[in-house]
């Protein structure tokens, strides 16, 4: 009796695996990275690198478009041109026009986010001039396929350098909150390798302007607590003029100094100090070792390493401040000033409107303090 | 029908294991959801209402204990016929046995939800719900203490879910807590309410109390089970709230399934689909337990065999799964349940227990004047 129960068990399970439609992957079109521009006609056109494991040698990565309304659709219109079904379950790179995204990338989030089968880790970029071209440059030099290349780059670039997270969590996270703007990367091809351009401001899911990748970290060290980072600065040369060694020749000194700083560590603390005139403070602490000087400036002095410190403060204030005003003037929140400001307002209540007309009137008092602790093994 | 239930010893199990039986009937399907719904209410005060339910589920389970303490080795069933007489004390144990269909019901009908949301979009209700009862019922045939140990196992096997969790909070924007204290008294008591649902399971004591080996170490055991309970639905409230924005939470269905979206390996992209069926194990404690409550309480009243009562159980339910597809209907009867167990949970032992105290008392009396 008993095995007859087992038995009878064991049929059941075996005839209903057959029930789950199966999905061989050798008939899989695997979609790796998709890229959307706008046509003229309202329409949208799909660029998707897709996988196909149909070869015995292995991998084959082809480009496919398709063109519709709405993203499934473009999907489904692909479709037509692929002889097997295309999934994008493991898709890692959303590209948009540059078209696209001035007039707002959202309604084109909104399938990925509904779609629980795709994955929230995937990056989203803006690429220039479109991302059919930018997807489907041929180059010997990037071993695999491009969508992979840009996805390594924003992904190193995110995680060990530069960027701000872009993931589609974090830019809806950023787009729903009242009070602060994503940014997202811009991908250009320059001399046929696809490229980090600059930064796009963006208001909610519009473009609105770009702010030049070198000041990526400045972005990043203003949104989160950053270690182990290197950059360089240029600092006027004259407050250094009396602490040049004796051996260098001053007459042939030069007015500029540039410097190359290790980053240990970084702390940000913004707070609202003035609720009626809308100032805000944003302490930066920095932790910095000295990498390189073009100047032999004599460094056993405690002034002039003071000075040294005084002076990189002056340039990364004045740097934050040059780049706050342009993104004022652009009228995105990419730093987030608003959340602060929703959190001093009564119930915490805030609407975008109210906080875009007068984001551009805030002040913001930046306040850095960096500390040299080490100057490498000479003085 | 008797009012003590008479347990024979081989039958018990120790009190030690209540710690995984309230954990793991408490948690399942609700815990996918509670945080949009806790969040709706109470915003970013949501915490707060939880440490509140914490009070209110220990303050409920004490009055529990204090109702089973009267008799000698009595469960509800029994309790309900000796103070409402045989008709209403039968009537309102159907009520029970009801519930825990309807409960039962409404879990197997969230999670196929799920999978057809997340993985298979075209797949069939009836077939996974026949899976799901087939394993049900082999669970519990097994009989209690088969559907004890595999509660024990189960909760510990799904413990790694946690540990996942730091990618989602390394991600989090702590400014959407402030700021703090916002929300009014009765926002949080109504956020206190959305958990009903997700911390329901416990009035399943009523019914185990007598299969309890040392019943007066049951306390510990209990009291740490609840706290656990509750310190995961607090967890991933917190980190739902600040993970998540506040316009897009409100949005989510299952926030506590989109945490994982975004934990990925270079082994395994995809983990999120693994959590979810790793999410059966989560939820069979509570099928399983549901499904033997109702069995037993119809042994109990009515004195039907369990097995009768199972099969027939099965079946009601393979037909009502093939009739409720749409997700509207799904919702409908989650929040209807949601509602009722809040009166028959929370409110009603509060009721029952003067009462118990009362014809105690009276019963007391009159076998003084006897003597």
């Amino acid at each position: 009796m008993k095995t007859l129960h087992c038995l009878l068990l064991i049929m059941i399970c075996l005839t209903l695996g057959s029930c789950v439609q199966s999905k061989q992957i050798e008939k899989l079109s695997v979609v790796t990275s998709r890229g959307t521009d706008q046509l003229e006609n309202s329409e949208i056109e799909t660029t998707l690198m897709i996988f196909q494991f149909t070869k015995p040698e292995g991998i084959v990565i082809n480009p496919v478009f398709g063109k519709g309304k709405t993203i499934k659709g473009a999907l489904a219109n692909a479709n037509l041109e692929s002889r097997f079904e295309l999934v994008a379950g493991k898709i890692q790179l959303e590209l948009y026009g540059m078209e696209l995204a001035k007039k707002g990338i959202f309604p084109y989030l909104d399938t990925l986010n509904r779609d629980a089968r795709l994955p929230d880790s995937m990056y989203l970029a803006i690429s220039v001039p479109t991302a059919k071209e930018v997807l489907t440059t041929k180059e010997q030099s990037i071993s695999n396929n491009v969508g992979e290349h840009i996805h390594g780059l924003i992904k190193e670039n995110a995680k060990d350098h530069f960027l701000p997270r872009v993931t589609l969590q974090t830019f809806l996270s950023k787009y729903y909150d009242i009070g602060v703007d994503p940014a997202l990367p811009i991908i250009e091809i320059k001399d046929s390798i696809p490229k980090i351009r600059s930064i796009a401001i963006l208001r909610d899911d519009k473009l609105v302007g770009e702010i030049e990748s070198n000041y990526l970290l400045l972005f990043k060290i203003l949104e989160e607590t950053v270690r182990n980072e290197k950059f360089e600065l240029l600092l006027p040369m004259k407050p250094f003029e009396k602490y040049l060694k004796n051996y260098t020749d001053t007459t042939k000194s030069t007015d500029k100094l540039n410097i190359a700083l290790g980053l240990v560590k970084s702390k940000v603390d913004t707070s609202l100090i003035d609720n009626k005139n809308n100032v805000f403070q944003t302490d930066l602490w920095l932790d910095v070792n000295l990498l390189e000087l073009s100047e032999p400036v004599d460094l056993n002095n405690d002034k002039s390493l003071k000075l040294l410190e005084k002076e990189i403060n002056k340039k990364i204030e004045a740097d934050a401040k040059g780049v706050l005003a342009r993104i004022q003037k652009m009228n995105g929140d990419t730093f987030g000033y608003g959340k602060i400001y929703r959190t001093h307002q009564k119930n915490g209540k805030l609407t975008d409107e109210l906080w875009h007309e007068i984001y551009p009137t805030i002040k913001v008092n930046f306040n850095v303090k960096t500390t040299i602790t080490r100057h490498g093994s000479v003085d | 029908m008797e009012i003590n239930s008479n347990i024979k010893a081989h039958l018990q199990f120790p009190a030690f294991y209540l710690f995984f039986i309230m954990f793991g009937v408490q948690t399942g399907v609700g815990i996918m959801g509670a945080p949009k719904y806790i969040f709706i209410e109470a915003k970013q005060d949501s915490w707060v209402a939880i440490l509140l339910a914490y009070i209110l589920l220990i303050i409920i389970v004490s009055v529990m204990l204090l109702i089973l303490k009267q008799y000698e080795d009595a469960d509800i069933f029994g309790i309900q016929v000796d103070i409402f007489g045989k008709w209403i004390g039968k009537l309102f144990g159907t009520i029970y046995i009801l519930y825990f269909f309807v409960n039962l019901l409404s879990i197997l009908l969230n999670y196929i939800e799920v999978i057809k949301v997340y993985l298979f979009p075209t797949i069939s209700s009836f077939i996974l719900g026949l899976l799901f009862i087939i394993l049900i019922a082999y669970c519990v045939l097994g009989g209690i203490r088969t559907i004890v140990g595999m509660i024990f196992f189960f909760v510990i096997l799904t413990q790694w879910i946690l540990f996942l969790l730091y990618d989602p909070i390394s991600r989090m924007d702590w400014s959407h807590f402030s700021p703090m204290f916002q929300a009014s008294f009765p926002e949080i008591l109504q956020g206190t309410k959305a958990t009903t649902y997700s911390i329901s399971g416990f009035e399943l004591l009523f019914i185990l109390y007598p299969f309890i080996q040392n019943k007066d170490k049951i306390k510990l055991p209990l009291f740490l089970g609840l706290g656990y309970t509750i310190f995961n639905l607090l967890l991933v409230t917190v980190i739902s709230i600040g993970y998540f924005s506040p316009v897009d939470l409100a949005d989510l269905d299952w926030p506590t399934l989109s945490l994982f979206k975004n934990v990925s390996y270079s082994f395994i992209e995809r983990l999120d689909n693994i959590i979810i069926f790793e999410w059966i194990m989560v939820i069979l404690p509570n099928l399983v337990l549901l499904m033997w409550g109702m069995t037993y309480g119809m042994k109990r009243i009515y004195n039907v065999s369990q097995k009768s009562t199972l099969y027939i159980a099965s079946i009601m339910v393979l037909i009502l799964i093939i009739f409720i597809q749409h997700d509207k209907q799904v919702t409908m009867i989650t929040d209807t349940i949601a509602q009722f167990g809040f009166w028959l949970l929370f409110v009603y032992p509060l009721f029952l227990l003067p009462i118990v105290l009362i014809k105690k008392k009276w019963r007391r009396q009159r076998e003084d004047e006897k003597n």
